[in-house]
C-alpha cells in the first residue's frame, strides 16, 4: 500500500493501542502475573514449581512457533495435537521393535525411533503443505480432516493404551535430565526459538515467508516461490510438532495415542496472545515463546488455586476471544454497518 | 450438471455396495433405523450450512450440543424433581432453556465475530471450549440422569401417523431452514454476504445484524437436534457433541455446501447427512472398527474439500 | 418500471475529512439535478474518499451532508440508499458485485426490500425475474441473460449490472466512482448515454474521476481537490484542462500540455 499524499485517508482511527512500544502489551502482562503470584502464592516462587513451568512451557513454545509460522502465511494449523500423537506413538513402537531385535544397541533403538518420529511430522505436514499451496483448499478444513484420520490412524495403532518399552536411557537422557538446573526440552526450546526469529529476520527464506505471508500475489509477482515457502511453513510446523512430541513422550516415558489434544488450541492461543495476526505477514517468535509462559504461567496459577481442569478450559476459551478481539481493535478495525 | 446427480449416485452405490456384504443394510427396520440418524445430522449440518453460506464457520457445534443437553436435563430434573409440578412443565421450560442457551452461543459467536470483524473460526473454537468447560462443570462430568420420561416419549418415541417424532422435528426445522434460505429476503442477503460481504456492505445490507442472525438460528437449530439427541438416550450427556462437529461439516460440504460461502442450500445438508449416515451405519453393520471409522470420516472430509474447490474453479472458470 | 420523477433537486454536502489539521477552510461540494458535478485531482487526493464519505463507507470527522437542504446526519449505505442516494464503487470485484451469484440477484442486491422484489419478507422471484430482465434489457446487457453468475460478463457487462442498482429505487443522486475503469470503449459509450438519460429525467450525478479527458467533459460544474482539500470550484467555461491543471499543483508550474497527450488539439 503506496500513500502518495502525506495525510491518512479517513479510516476511524479508534486505534487501541494496546502496549508500550512493538511488542505489545504481553511483557507487561507476564511481569504483573508472575509478580502477583510471587507475592500472594508461596507455592509459586519455588525452583521446582519454576523448573516444571519451564519445563511444560517448552513444548508449548516449540508447538506455538510452529502454528506461528503457518500462521504468519495466513494458514492454521488444526492437525497438530493429532501428529503429536502419532509421532508419539509411532517412535515408541519402532524404538521397541528396534531394541527387542538389537538389544545391545540401544542408541540405534532411540535413533531410528526418533527418525521414524520425525518421519511422521514430515509426511503429515507434505500433506497439508501440498494441499494448501498446490490444490488451494482452506488450511483449516484439510488440517481439520487430517487430524481426525491421523488421530484415527494413531489411536488404531495403539488400540488406546499407552505403549511401554522406551529404551530407559531415553527417557533419563532425553526426558528427565536437567543440564544445568533446567530440562532438555527447554534447552531445545530456546535453540528452536532463537534459531525461528533470527531465521525469519535475516535469511533469505524468512523474509519471504513472511512476505508470502503479508501478500501473496505481490511476493509471486516479485519472484518468489509462494508454494514452497507455504509448503516449507506446513512441514515446519508438523515437524515442530513432532520434536516437541518426542520430548514429551521421552519425559512422560511412553507413547500415549491422545497426548497433545489440548496442545493444538493452546498453540493458537499462544501466537495469538503474542501478537500474530491471523490474517498472516507478521510473527515475532520470541513473543510466541513469551506467550506460552504466560498461558503456563495462568495455567500453573490456576493449578495451584486448585481450580478444576474442566474450568480451565472455559478460562481458555474466554482468553483465546479476548486476545483476538484486542488484536482486531488494535488495529483500528471498526467498520459502519 | 454432473455435481448435482454426483452425491445421489453415490448414496445408491453405497448402499448397494454394502448390501453386497450386509443385505441388513436394505431391509425395512434398518431403512427406518437410518432415516431417523439422519434426521439428527441433517439438522446439525443445515446448522452448519447456515453459517457455511455466509463464509463463516461454527467449531462451537459439538460442544453447544453437549453443553445443551446437560442444561436441558439439569432443568428439567429440577423442576420435575424439586416442585412436584406436572411433568409437562418441566419438559417445557427445559425446551426453553434449552433453545435460549443455543440462542445465547450463537449470539456470542456472531455478535463477536461480525462486532469485532474477526475471523469466526477463532471466535467458535473459543465457544467450543467454553461450552465444553461449562458441560463438564455442571455436569460434574457425569451425565444427567432422571430425565422426565415424558420428555423422551414426546421427542423420541413419540409418533404421528406412525412416523417417528424425531423425523418430523428435524424435518420441520429443516423445512423453516429451507423456506428461510430460499425465500426470504433475509436467506438471499446471507447468500450474498458469503458471495461479498463488501458488496452486499455497499448494496446497503446490514452485514452484521444478518450475520448475528445467522449463528443465533444455527445454533438454536442446534440445540433442537441436541434436544433430539437427549431424548434418545434419555439423560443430559456431557460427551455427546462427540464428533459432531466433523460430521456437520463433512455432510455439509461432501453434500455441496461450499466452503467459500455464497453456495449451498439445505438440500445438499440433508443429501450429505444421508451420505454419511449410511456410510457409517454400513460401516458399523460391516463390523468396521470405531478408530478406522474416525478415518474414514477425516478422509471424506478432505476429498469432499478437494472437490469443492475444483467445482468453486469450475463455477467462476465456466 | 418505476417512472422517474422530474421535479429538480438538489443535494449539497459539506464533509471535511481527513486530519483536523485541516481545519479552516470551510469547503463545500454541491451537487444539482440534471447536473453532471465532476470532482477531478490526482490519484490520492482524496476525492474517492470524500464521495464515499458521503455515501456512509468512511468515517466523516466533520462537516455535514444535506439532501434537499435536509440534514443527513450519519450516513450508512442503507439509509443513504433509502434517502434516494446510490454510489457506484471504484472497484466492482472487490465492493460491488458477489461474483458466483446469478446477475439477477447482482441487479436487485440493493433493492430488496422494495415491493417488485420482495413482500413482507418473502422473495417475490417471478416478479424479480421480470424486473431484472427488463431492466437489463434496458441497459443494453448483451446476451440478455440474468441467470449466469456475474463472474462471466466482461468490465462493462459487469458494470451495468452495477448500475442496475441505482434505477429500481427513487435514486435522485448517482454516486459515480471512477465508472470507466477497466471498460472497453464501446461500454465506456453506453455508460456515458446512460448518465444523459439519467440527467434527462432530472437526476443528480456526481462524476469522480481520474480520467481528465472524460471528467472535463462531463461536467457541468467540477471540483478540483488537492491533499484533502477542495481547491477550485469551476463552472463553464473555466472547465478547461490548462485551469483544471492548475489546481492539480497549485503553487508550482504545472506540467506544459505537450506532457499530455491530447487526440486534438
Amino acid at each position: 500500500m503506496i500513500r502518495l499524499s502525506t495525510w491518512a485517508p479517513s479510516r476511524p482511527e479508534r486505534v487501541f493501542r494496546i502496549g508500550v512500544g512493538e511488542a505489545g502489551l504481553l511483557p507487561i502482562m507476564v511481569s504483573l502475573l508472575i509478580a502477583v503470584l510471587v507475592i500472594f502464592e508461596p507455592r509459586f516462587a519455588t525452583v521446582q514449581n519454576a523448573i516444571n513451568i519451564l519445563r511444560n512451557a517448552s513444548f508449548l513454545m516449540i508447538v506455538a512457533v510452529g502454528q506461528m509460522l503457518v500462521m504468519i502465511v495466513g494458514g492454521l494449523d488444526m492437525s497438530i495435537g493429532a501428529t503429536m500423537a502419532l509421532t508419539s506413538v509411532a517412535s515408541v513402537l519402532v524404538m521397541t521393535a528396534v531394541a527387542g531385535a538389537l538389544p545391545d544397541a540401544p542408541n540405534l533403538a532411540i535413533l531410528t525411533g526418533i527418525t521414524a518420529g520425525l518421519g511422521c511430522g514430515l509426511a503429515v505436514g507434505v500433506i497439508n503443505g501440498l494441499c494448501v499451496a498446490l490444490m488451494r483448499v482452506p488450511p483449516f478444513m484439510v488440517t481439520l480432516g487430517m487430524a481426525s484420520v491421523v488421530g484415527g490412524v494413531a489411536l488404531m495403532l495403539t488400540s488406546g493404551v499407552p505403549v511401554y518399552g522406551l529404551p530407559q536411557s531415553f527417557i533419563n537422557e532425553v526426558g528427565r535430565a536437567l543440564w544445568l538446573g533446567l530440562p532438555t526440552a527447554f534447552y531445545v526450546a530456546l535453540a528452536i526459538v532463537v534459531g525461528l526469529a533470527l531465521g525469519l529476520r535475516f535469511t533469505r527464506p524468512g523474509v519471504r515467508t513472511l512476505a508470502v505471508g503479508g501478500n501473496r500475489q505481490a511476493a509471486a509477482v516479485s519472484g518468489v516461490p509462494t508454494g514452497v515457502h507455504l509448503l516449507g511453513a506446513y512441514v515446519a510446523c508438523s515437524l515442530l510438532a513432532a520434536v516437541a512430541s518426542l520430548l514429551l513422550t521421552a519425559q512422560i516415558g511412553s507413547g500415549q495415542g491422545a497426548i497433545g489434544d489440548q496442545l493444538t488450541l493452546e498453540s493458537i492461543a499462544a501466537a495469538v496472545i503474542a501478537g500474530v495476526s491471523l490474517r498472516g505477514g507478521a510473527g515475532r517468535p520470541e513473543l510466541v515463546a513469551l506467550g506460552a509462559i504466560f498461558l503456563l504461567v495462568l495455567t500453573n496459577a490456576m493449578d495451584l488455586m486448585q481450580v478444576d481442569s474442566k474450568i480451565q478450559s472455559i478460562w481458555l476459551g474466554v482468553f483465546v476471544v479476548l486476545a483476538v478481539v484486542l488484536e482486531a481493535l488494535g488495529r483500528g478495525v471498526s467498520r459502519r454497518g | 450438471m454432473i455435481s448435482t446427480l454426483l452425491v445421489p449416485a453415490l448414496i445408491v452405490v453405497m448402499l448397494l455396495g454394502f448390501s453386497l456384504y450386509v443385505p441388513r443394510i436394505l431391509f425395512p427396520r434398518n431403512l427406518m433405523n437410518l432415516i431417523v440418524q439422519t434426521s439428527y445430522l441433517a439438522v446439525f449440518a443445515t446448522a452448519q450450512t447456515l453459517v457455511l453460506v455466509t463464509r463463516g464457520f461454527d467449531l462451537s457445534l459439538g460442544a453447544s450440543v453437549s453443553m445443551v443437553s446437560v442444561i436441558a436435563a439439569l432443568v428439567m430434573v429440577t423442576v420435575a424433581g424439586g416442585v412436584g409440578e406436572p411433568v409437562v412443565y418441566a419438559v417445557v421450560l427445559g425446551v426453553i432453556a434449552a433453545l435460549a442457551a443455543g440462542a445465547l452461543v450463537g449470539l456470542f459467536n456472531g455478535a463477536v465475530s461480525a462486532g469485532f470483524a474477526v475471523n469466526p473460526f477463532i471466535i467458535t473454537l473459543g465457544s467450543l471450549n467454553i461450552c465444553y468447560g461449562i458441560a463438564s462443570t455442571i455436569s460434574g462430568g457425569r451425565p444427567v440422569f432422571n430425565v422426565p420420561a415424558a420428555f423422551s416419549t414426546v421427542f423420541y418415541d413419540g409418533r404421528v401417523l406412525d412416523v417417528p417424532a424425531p423425523i418430523l422435528i428435524a424435518g420441520a426445522a429443516c423445512l423453516g431452514a429451507h423456506l428461510l434460505l430460499d425465500r426470504t429476503v433475509l436467506g438471499r442477503s446471507l447468500y450474498l454476504i458469503g458471495g461479498n460481504p463488501r458488496a452486499a456492505a455497499v448494496a446497503g445490507i446490514p452485514v452484521r445484524r444478518r450475520l448475528i442472525f445467522a449463528y443465533v438460528f444455527a445454533s438454536t437449530l442446534s440445540a433442537l437436534g441436541s434436544l433430539l439427541l437427549t431424548a434418545r438416550t434419555g439423560s443430559g450427556e456431557p460427551a455427546l457433541g462427540g464428533n459432531l462437529l466433523l460430521q456437520s461439516i463433512a455432510a455439509a460440504v461432501i453434500g455441496g455446501v461450499s466452503l467459500r460461502g455464497g453456495v449451498g442450500t439445505v438440500r445438499h445438508a440433508i443429501l450429505g447427512a444421508l451420505f454419511i449416515t449410511i456410510l457409517s451405519n454400513g460401516m458399523n453393520l460391516s463390523r468396521v472398527g470405531g478408530y478406522v471409522q474416525e478415518i474414514v470420516l477425516g478422509v471424506c472430509v478432505v476429498i469432499a474439500v478437494f472437490l469443492d474447490v475444483l467445482l468453486s474453479r469450475q463455477r467462476s472458470a465456466g | 418500471m418505476p417512472a422517474f420523477p422530474p421535479a429538480p433537486r438538489a443535494a449539497e454536502d459539506r464533509a471535511v475529512i481527513g486530519r483536523p489539521r485541516w481545519l479552516g477552510r470551510r469547503q463545500r461540494v454541491t451537487a444539482h439535478a440534471g447536473e453532471i458535478t465532476g470532482i477531478a485531482g490526482l490519484v490520492g487526493c482524496g476525492k474517492s474518499e470524500l464521495v464515499r464519505a458521503i455515501y456512509g463507507l468512511e468515517q466523516i470527522n466533520r462537516g455535514e451532508i444535506r439532501l434537499d437542504g435536509a440534514l443527513f446526519p450519519r450516513p450508512t449505505p442503507g439509509t443513504a440508499l433509502r434517502r434516494g442516494m446510490c454510489y457506484f464503487p471504484s472497484d466492482r470485484v472487490a465492493e460491488g458485485l458477489a461474483l458466483d451469484r446469478p446477475i439477477r440477484e447482482n441487479a436487485s442486491m440493493a433493492a430488496l426490500d422494495l415491493p417488485i422484489f420482495s413482500r413482507a419478507g418473502f422473495l417475490r422471484r417471478a416478479s424479480e425475474r421480470r424486473t431484472v430482465q427488463a431492466l437489463m434489457e434496458r441497459l443494453k446487457l448483451r446476451p440478455v441473460h440474468i441467470e449466469p453468475p456475474v463472474g462471466r460478463l466482461s468490465g462493462g457487462n459487469r458494470q451495468k449490472v452495477v448500475l442496475a442498482r441505482g434505477i429500481p429505487r427513487n435514486t435522485r443522486i448517482f454516486l459515480f466512482d471512477e465508472p470507466t475503469v477497466g471498460i472497453d470503449v464501446g461500454a465506456k459509450v453506453e455508460v456515458y448515454e446512460i448518465m444523459q438519460h439519467l440527467l434527462a429525467a432530472g437526476m443528480a450525478i456526481v462524476l469522480v474521476s481520474s480520467d481528465l479527458a472524460e471528467v472535463l467533459a462531463l461536467s457541468n460544474r467540477l471540483y478540483v481537490m488537492h491533499r484533502a482539500r477542495v481547491v477550485a470550484e469551476l463552472t463553464g467555461a473555466d472547465i478547461n484542462e490548462a485551469t483544471v491543471l492548475s489546481h492539480f499543483f497549485p503553487g508550482e508550474a504545472p506540467p506544459s500540455s505537450n506532457a499530455l497527450p491530447r487526440a486534438t488539439q
